[in-house]
């Protein structure tokens, strides 16, 4: 009998995401005392600008603490994919608030035509301690630096985040750049801590702005400068590397000490410890392909790139530290009696380990395995011999380049229609994008529909 | 790709106005 898990509220995320954000903005707008004043052009700026500042600070901290990985945060997403997509564009709106935070602060200095308040609002934007300006502060030392945390934190923030969005590094590198702006976000929380403003001078939102800032601090803390020593490893041994197909290394470990706990189709972060291996120590993120119960765990990965390349010279013994597992990527997540699982390419690799997981009773599946050419098919004969009973799953190849590419139009003529059908896609973005409009342009809710992403970045 | 449009246009104008400031101030304090 096929058991199934807690469901997922993928859109809730959202709905916390943006109601924290908002709260203290609403709370500005509402306050017994009135601290946003729209009278003047001065006031009207100001507010505006204090606005931008506390929803940038609140989705600059949700974006630290989406980064720690909790498992708390896939079910509010929908995996740990959809947390970083949630992360890139929280990412992107707290950027362009903090942007304007200090723009808007600046503009509202400008009187007319008159140069002098051209250099009043210039001025706003130079370090205190170099301008030697005494701006309506109350020019204190706990102002200048407060102000002075301010262009820091503005300054880390455009340049780490112009290179996350803008310029192409090699990974490692983009990721160890983009570690950086934990350090900008202290610098925030200095100013935060520092300023004196009419924000500062309402408890709640001061304490509210402060709370996010050590959760921020917190989280940055535990994943990125402690993360090696607090976030939860599980070391296997490598039994065997075998070459499956053309390019493609399946490489089975046993573990260590414990085994780490896993649900079919998810995937975790591989890292080789063992110094004598031709292959670099950079974590990895790879989909399981064998289920919970078995003895090894599996990962099957294709020759894309270097790293990739390099497992298949992986040597029996080496050990690899495992982080994971995450991703909400199963069938097991979702109990609809009919399903469709679509697999392009390397893209198989969740569907291996969720059809070794299939129990009769249990879902009727079809199984789409969408390959170029034949030689790319890979596990054809453990997929024929995954399901003995055979009754509740079929798995049907596609070879492109005979078949046409796979839609979700022959997809709805060979399974006999797709209304109320789980579809479940894994292969390269262009592939799943295509099929994601098709399904969704033949009535298929968007809610149905469920993508695994290979890139994290 | 749109939110990466989005967050370019917000850097330009960003940068447009604090450089058009940082200029005007610049002329305003020179030219005492």
């Amino acid at each position: 009998m096929q058991t199934y898990q807690a469901a997922i509220k993928p859109k809730l995320g959202w709905v916390i995401v943006t109601g924290l954000s908002l709260l203290p903005v609403l709370l500005y707008l509402k306050s017994a005392t009135p601290l946003a004043e729209f009278g003047s052009y001065f006031d009207f700026l100001s507010s505006l600008g204090r606005m931008a500042g506390l929803a940038g600070a609140i989705l600059y901290a949700i974006n630290l603490i989406l980064s720690t990985r909790l498992r708390l945060f896939e079910d509010y997403f929908g995996g740990l994919n959809r947390v970083y997509i949630a992360h890139h564009i929280i990412g992107g709106i707290a950027l362009i608030l903090l942007l304007f935070h200090p723009v808007l602060f600046s503009l509202r200095y400008l009187q007319g035509l008159s140069l002098a308040s051209y250099e009043t609002a210039a001025k706003f934007l130079l370090p205190r301690s170099l301008a030697g300006f005494g701006l309506p502060l109350n020019g204190e030392v706990r102002q200048k630096y407060a102000i002075d945390a301010a262009l820091i934190a503005f300054l880390g923030m455009v340049v780490l985040l112009f290179i996350t969005f803008f310029v192409d590094l090699r990974y490692q590198l983009w990721l160890f750049i983009h570690k950086f702006l934990g350090v900008a976000f202290g610098f925030a929380g200095i100013h935060i801590l520092l300023i004196e403003s009419d924000v500062a001078h309402n408890g709640f939102l001061r304490y509210y702005l402060l709370a996010f800032v050590v959760l921020g601090l917190i989280s940055y803390t535990y994943r990125t400068l402690l993360g090696g020593i607090l976030v939860r490893k599980y070391n296997y041994r490598v039994d065997q590397v075998n070459r499956v197909g053309n390019d493609v290394a399946e490489l089975v470990m046993r573990p260590i000490e414990q085994a780490m706990p896993y649900q079919a189709g998810q995937f975790i972060f591989i890292r080789f410890r063992n110094d004598h291996q031709a292959i670099s120590t950079e974590a990895h993120p790879f989909s399981i392909s064998s289920t919970p119960g078995d003895d090894h765990l599996r990962i099957d990965a294709k020759a894309l790139g270097d790293y990739t390349r390099s497992l298949l010279t992986l040597k029996p013994g080496a050990v690899a530290e495992i982080e994971g597992a995450y991703g909400r990527f199963s069938f097991q997540n979702y109990p609809n009696p009919n399903q469709l699982w679509i697999a392009g390419g390397i893209g198989i690799t969740p569907f291996l380990s969720m059809a070794r997981a299939l129990k009769s009773p249990g879902p009727q599946v079809d199984l789409y395995y969408s390959v170029k050419s034949e030689s790319e098919f890979v596990h054809q004969d453990t997929l024929a011999a995954i399901v003995p009973s055979g009754d509740n799953f079929r798995s049907i190849p596609w070879v492109s380049e005979k078949q046409g590419l796979l839609t979700a139009q022959k997809i709805a003529e060979v399974s006999d229609g797709i209304t109320g059908k789980e579809v479940f896609i894994c292969g390269p973005p262009p592939m799943m994008k295509a099929l994601v409009q098709q399904f969704k342009a033949l009535g298929v809710p968007r809610r149905r529909i469920h993508t695994e992403e290979f890139r994290l970045q | 790709m749109k939110l990466k449009k989005i967050v370019a246009a917000a850097y330009m104008i960003a940068g447009v106005i604090i450089l058009a400031l940082l200029l005007l101030g610049g002329l305003a304090y020179f030219k005492g």
